[in-house]
């Protein structure tokens, strides 16, 4: 086997040079075992491939067209219904990601000083290996808390569940991901407990019902489907627009659906539930909401106990069962035991403070009532820099389209220490308006759930059928941070400032080993420069798995094992009332699916006598719905068609048959689409209406499932294992409230502006920065400024500006705009892969990564631990930029691809063994 | 836009040799400076086929030029057939020259009509509605005006050099004739000028081509009227200034080149 | 037959992918375009803006000025009546780029000749859409023959109010992409 040691300045060179000399003395030979080139054509053989694109996490249907073995073209597909043949610039460039010169084509292991950038190439098996032999360790001598996984960065990165899958089989451990807290979770937790249904994120395709046009009026909350989410919910807006429906934006920037909207609120960063509070305020104030629905369908009528901050039940007051709520019954003028659902012989009273048992007792509405009666239209306008009348037509024209409205509610509420508040308010909202599983609204429960994060496995990973795969107590209670924020169990994840300080200070226990699936993390990372720092000098050994090189594998990694890209991968995602299956289009170099390297370490983990991990293994696996792991790629694929088959299809298809007759509709669209008012549908066996996934079966806008989350682990009154876990030493609470960011443009001097950031529609989170074709038209982070702003710090149109906070500084280009206020200004994240391989490597992160300026500190959002990413203050000044990055079209000629033919991919080069552990 | 120095190029140095070859005609009816028309026939003939290779410079497939038969009404074709048909008049005038009277003045008329089209259809092929800058009849009428000034300067020039400082007499002509090249420059650069000085910084090159390309001419030309022993040098002076006023006219149409929309933003 | 783009602004939501759909359909090189999106404003003063985005490409002129300037006929319209670009006896003379209106046709430096968006008439000749059309993720650009009333563009401006209808400033050269645009969604700032 050649190897090979590269320097700094080769690092990128020399990645490349490997694919070179392979192809050129005919595919690997020297430690390739022979493979079967399926896919690599003979001459003049073209052939059509229907997959699904992962250049984001939406997984739209693609058709890709391969000649001669080779990639040429990608295209939407027409099969797909919410893409409907349609490709948007981060999918269609998934050519120029696949045939990157800069590919990892190998898996690598440092041999200078870490963050030397000095590498050797080495085998798969030499490479799991030596992790493995690293992991048992740990597991033996120290404590398996100490493994610490992570994934994220979005697009082709591992699946979420992954990580916490596999440290349930290996008996412990932490994962984060950046997004996480800080994206999604909390609203992909919060808005059930709240609605007992759904969240509303576009997106993450939780929102299907604008593919039907018959919402009437929404609301998109910081949100942009036309640059997140383009094919797919960005071109079903495109429809519900021009079908008349009316929009409202709610978005600091002019994003492309602020500038199609009917109202526009560019709202002040940071103080979202300060007007969502004041929408609340209105619809009860004028009593615009929906009152069959409150009464009837929330537990807006039911009486608090005060001291427990929880709704009566009945058997509280001995007025009933445990099952029955309390209302205040005016016909007798007392409290009376409500049964599910609805008893006609009484009169609640909906507004209401009374006297239960000698206490003060408010109806959950009267309570709402007081969280949000300070919130007026003017306080509201005020507090977000807008205008009261132009609230109050927002709030008008979505609440004249209810109950055929929505309101989309996107991550900014993630992204800063409101992340329950947000949701809970906007939630709140819907509800009040009777916005729940009505045709055109857009809180919707559906048969495959949301599409764009399906996941073939159960939240729990393995299940009870195997019990020691599940998470014990202890082990739960002993993961970083989640006694304080038990919110992030619904993504089995830890508390990132938790983990980075006991990565600091070993305590409670230093995380040793990490494994990465992601891209580049400081791009990701709230205070890019703590976390670099933290982990290097912390982590025993690193591993880094990943497509390309970046900052996770020049500064932090040991072991780098290379992962291939969406065109080589598999995997299979519901979209909508449709099977898509992703299939790979070709295997380049030794990459792999990231899923191998789990099934990889598994069994070699279970070679070395790893109890756990050998029952992963066994065939046939206890409880088949989930599946253990797998050992070679047939074996995963194998698992997925199984899983496909289990969950929707039914069929007994295998893997090669479903590739064949992808995309595959499990129902028709009229069936998948008719599923309204199922709260209301009578249960046969019961005879009672089906309600909500709630403790009332009713939507609580009083939302008390935070409360008894915070006190034992789940809103249900225990965590995902069953178990009741400590509480946090501070309650949830049951209603959102507002408070003005830590660091404020309205008492911070120093630093004047705030900022904020958002998607631009070239890009997907950290992924993308090494495409020519994205590069070309988006080379560098633009700094979003009024002219006003600009005129304050002196600068102009196409000026340099260093941006500075109290973490750190970096550089974007000036775009004077009217698209956004004065005094705020907006930039997203970016990294320049061009300055890996420059005298200074830190510059790749450092640069223009706002992230570099971000907040890791207090104050959390105490049911996520969520941080601040967006709406800090900053400064600005005129600067020049930064050297050595590429801002002309041709200056990314040395990314146009450097086509590869098929090789087999890491599988022909590892061959995990037989897995027989009886 | 950046300036297509192959095509100033081609249409001053043709424009020059055109109106060079007006004064070898003019001169087979008056008969005042004949010593100089050989030469002079020569010099234009060198400067049409010169200025022809420049314009072939800025091709970038030149070889594909033969496909120019297949669209004879384009502004090239036609610029591409007077440079040939002027050079054409012009040998055959060389050629008869001591021979045949008539033929030679035939030919000098021919040549000298042909040569002034050139320098009017030159401009006239940037005539396009996109261009607004561009788009009137003051841009071909300041080609021509430039050229003239330039092709008498250098009839004078080299009338003054054949036939002495000192025969008055024989050089008034020629003088008169770089006066009216003068005047000719300095008004039709200035009209057309007047039309675009908003478009670009475009000081410079105005008091370049009016300035310098017309009045340094008029002024040598009157001057040559009276201050016959300086002759060659007047003209010498005429010449340069009317060449660099010829080529500044057209680097300013060139940087006063504004398209209705650039879209793709591409510079040419 | 008019064959030609039409687009309507109204649906695109300026995501760039026709963009990226002609590079790789077209082999279009790095720094040259066939097809580019401006976006046009934000006009107005926060917070009363509009703005939209304005895919542009070669707009089919009935009276094309690069066809009347070439001195080779290398611009030339087909029996189609498709404006396209003979690459083979372009001289790179670059007058049709002078003459163009609206800078929409490129120089391929590598080549050293004009070139264009051709309406994909590789895709178009077998019966598909060009790949612009095909890809708009807004579902915004269509391709038709403008004289065939039952053509996808013919329908599409029928159905459409006369006053959404634009198109680019007007030289005399009379393009034909249509662009639309509701008041709804903007005022057109492009021409008359």
């Amino acid at each position: 086997m050649a190897q090979a040691t590269m320097s700094r300045r080769g690092f990128l060179k020399t990645a490349a040079a490997t694919g070179v000399v392979a192809a050129a003395t005919g595919a690997f030979a020297s430690n390739f075992t022979e493979f079967d080139k399926a896919l690599a054509a003979e001459q003049d053989e073209e052939i059509v491939i229907h997959t699904s694109c992962r250049a984001c996490i939406i997984d739209c249907g693609a058709v890709v067209t391969v000649r001669n073995g080779r990639v040429v073209r990608i295209e939407g597909d027409p099969g797909d219904p919410m893409n409907n043949g349609r490709m948007c610039a981060k999918g269609l460039s998934g050519i120029q990601a696949l045939y990157n010169p800069n590919r990892l084509k190998s898996p690598m292991r440092r041999v200078g000083e870490r963050g030397q950038n000095q590498w050797e190439r080495i085998t798969w098996k030499e490479a799991i290996d030596q992790i493995a032999d690293a992991m048992m360790e740990l597991y033996e001598k120290d404590d398996p808390m100490q493994l610490l996984l992570s994934c994220g960065g979005g697009g082709n990165p591992t699946r979420i569940m992954c990580p916490p899958r596999f440290l349930n089989a290996f008996g412990g451990g932490n994962f984060f991901e950046p997004g996480c807290a800080q994206c999604y979770l909390p609203r992909a937790n919060a808005f059930p407990v709240v609605n007992g249904m759904n969240d509303t994120s576009i997106a993450d395709a939780a929102v299907l019902e604008i593919f039907f046009n018959n919402s009437k009026s929404c609301v998109l909350w910081g949100t942009d489907p036309s640059q997140s989410n383009v094919a797919s919910g960005g071109r079903a807006l495109t429809q519900l627009r021009k079908s008349g429906c009316k929009t409202v934006v709610i978005d600091p920037r002019l994003t492309p659906d602020a500038a199609k909207a009917d109202v526009w609120l560019p709202v002040r960063p940071g103080t979202d539930v300060a007007l969502a509070l004041s929408w609340i305020r209105y619809i009860m104030d004028k009593k615009i909401y929906d009152e069959e629905f409150v009464m009837k369908w929330t537990n807006l009528p039911y009486l608090i106990n005060e001291e427990t901050k929880l709704t009566y039940r009945a058997d509280e007051l001995g007025l009933g069962s445990h099952d029955d709520y309390v209302v205040w019954d005016a016909k007798t003028d007392a409290p009376a035991a409500m049964p599910y659902p609805w008893d006609d012989n009484l009169e609640p009273v909906l507004d209401g403070e009374f006297e239960v048992n000698g206490k003060k007792s408010r109806t959950a509405y009267r309570a709402l009532w007081e969280a949000c009666e300070e919130f007026t239209l003017e306080k509201a306008a005020e507090i977000c820099w807008l205008d009261a009348d132009r609230i109050e037509e927002a709030i008008n024209t979505y609440a004249e389209g209810a109950p055929a409205a929505g309101i989309s509610l996107g991550v900014p509420t993630d992204q800063y220490v409101a992340a329950s508040d947000g949701p809970m308010a906007i939630a709140i909202i819907d509800i009040l308006m009777g916005c729940i599983n009505r045709p055109g609204s857009w809180v919707q429960k559906r048969p495959s759930g949301p599409a764009g994060v399906a996941q073939p496995w159960d939240n729990n990973g393995f299940n009870e059928k195997v019990p020691s795969l599940c998470v014990p107590a202890e082990q739960q209670a002993a993961k970083l941070g989640y006694i304080e924020h038990k919110g992030l169990e619904h993504w089995h994840a830890s508390h990132i400032p938790t983990i980075l300080e006991a990565v600091r200070t070993g305590k409670p226990y230093r995380p040793k080993i990490w494994v990465d699936f992601s891209g580049n993390k400081p791009i990701m990372m709230g205070n890019a420069a703590g976390f670099i720092q933290d982990m290097r000098d912390n982590i025993e050994l690193a591993v880094h798995c990943f497509m390309y090189p970046t900052t996770s594998s020049v500064e932090m990694a040991d072991i780098l094992l290379p992962t291939s890209e969406w065109l080589e991968n598999s995997y299979i995602a519901y979209r909508m009332n449709t099977l898509v299956v992703r299939q790979p289009c070709t295997h380049l170099f030794e990459s792999v699916d990231n899923h191998m390297i789990y099934g990889w370490l598994a069994k070699a983990l279970a070679d070395r006598g790893h109890k756990n991990c050998q029952l992963t293994f066994q065939d046939p696996f206890p409880d088949p719905n989930f599946g253990g792991y797998w050992k070679d790629l047939d074996g995963f694929q194998a698992w997925l068609a199984d899983q496909a088959d289990r969950k929707v299809l039914h069929k007994g298809l295998s893997w090669k048959e479903l590739c064949e007759q992808a995309p595959i509709e499990f129902m028709p669209m009229d069936e998948w689409q008719n599923n309204y008012e199922q709260f209301a549908v009578i249960n046969e066996e019961t005879g009672k209406p089906a309600g909500f996934n709630t403790s009332s079966k009713k939507c609580e806008p009083y939302a008390e499932g935070f409360t008894v989350m915070g006190r034992t682990g789940g809103r249900f009154g225990t965590d995902h294992n069953g178990n009741v876990q400590p509480p946090a030493s501070v309650d949830y609470e049951p209603l959102p409230h507002y408070e003005e960011p830590a660091e404020s443009p309205l008492t911070d001097t120093e630093y004047p502006y705030v900022l904020t950031s958002g998607r631009v529609p070239m890009f997907h989170h950290g992924t993308l920065r090494n495409v020519p074709w994205l590069r070309e038209i988006y080379p560098v982070p633009q700094c979003w400024m009024n002219p006003q702003t600009a005129a304050e710090v002196g600068v102009e149109e196409g000026d340099w500006v260093k941006i500075e906070s109290r973490r750190g500084e970096t550089h974007g280009k000036v775009l004077v705009t009217e698209g956004i206020a004065p005094g705020v200004v907006a930039q997203e994240r970016f990294w320049n892969p061009e300055l890996l391989d420059s005298e200074d490597p830190s510059l790749a992160w450092r640069a223009m990564n706002v992230n570099v300026l971000t907040k890791n500190d207090p104050p959390y959002n105490n049911v996520y631990g969520s941080y601040t990413l967006r709406g800090f203050t900053v400064k600005i000044t005129k600067s020049e930029m930064p050297e050595g990055v590429w801002t002309e079209p041709k200056d990314f000629t040395p990314w146009l691809p450097e086509y590869s033919e098929y090789t087999g991919g890491g599988y022909a080069a590892y061959d995990a063994g037989e897995a027989n552990y009886a | 836009m950046e300036i297509a120095w192959s095509l100033v190029l081609f249409t001053a140095l043709t424009g020059c040799g055109g109106w060079l070859f007006v004064g070898v005609a003019i001169d087979e009816f008056t008969q005042k400076t004949s010593k100089a028309n050989f030469i002079s026939a020569i010099v234009a003939l060198v400067l049409m086929i010169v200025g022809g290779l420049c314009s072939v410079t800025h091709l970038a497939h030149p070889e594909n030029m033969l496909a120019a038969l297949n669209h004879p009404t384009s502004g090239i074709f036609v610029e591409a057939v007077l440079v040939g048909i002027a050079s054409a008049f012009i040998i055959v005038y060389l050629i008869a020259y001591g021979r045949s009277a008539t033929l030679r003045r035939i030919c000098a008329v021919a040549g000298a009509v042909v040569g002034v089209a050139l320098s009017f259809m030159a401009g006239h092929s940037y005539l396009m509605d996109a261009v607004s800058n561009w788009n009137t009849m003051l841009l071909p009428l300041a080609y021509l005006g430039t050229a003239a000034a330039s092709g008498f300067g250098v009839y004078a020039l080299i009338a003054g050099i054949r036939h002495g400082q000192t025969t008055e007499a024989d050089l008034k002509i020629a003088f008169i004739l770089l006066t009216v090249g003068g005047i000719a420059a300095a008004l039709t650069s200035l009209l057309y000028l007047m039309g675009v000085m908003d478009a670009a910084d475009l000081m410079l090159v105005a008091v370049g081509a009016v300035a310098v390309g017309g009045v340094v001419p008029l002024a040598c030309g009157v001057a040559g009227l009276k201050a016959t022993n300086s002759a060659t040098l007047l003209a010498a002076i005429a010449t340069v200034g009317a060449l660099v006023g010829a080529v500044c006219l057209r680097c300013a149409m060139w940087m006063a080149y504004v398209p209705l929309e650039n879209f793709f933003g591409i510079v040419m | 037959m008019r064959n030609a783009i039409v687009v309507d602004l109204d649906r695109c939501i300026g995501c760039f992918g026709c963009e990226i759909s002609c590079k790789m359909e077209n082999n279009v090189a790095l720094g040259e375009y066939w097809n580019k999106v401006i976006i046009e404003g934000p006009h107005g003063t926060f917070p009363d803006v509009e703005q939209y985005w304005l895919p542009t490409m070669c707009q089919q002129c009935e009276n094309a000025p690069c066809v009347h300037v070439c001195p080779t006929g290398a611009s030339y319209r087909n029996e189609d009546g498709v404006v396209l670009i003979d690459k083979s006896v372009c001289i790179g003379c670059k007058y049709c780029m002078m003459a163009c209106p609206y800078g929409v046709r490129n120089w391929n430096e590598e080549q050293r000749v004009v070139e264009k968006c051709t309406l994909c008439q590789h895709l178009t000749s077998q019966g598909k859409e060009p790949a612009c059309v095909h890809n708009c993720p807004g579902e915004a650009r269509f391709y038709g023959d403008l004289d065939d009333p039952n053509s996808d563009v013919s329908k599409f401006l029928a159905e459409t109010p006369a006053e959404d209808i634009h198109y680019l400033k007007n030289v005399g050269n009379n393009p034909s992409t249509a662009y639309i645009l509701s008041s709804r969604f903007g005022t057109w700032r492009n021409g008359d």
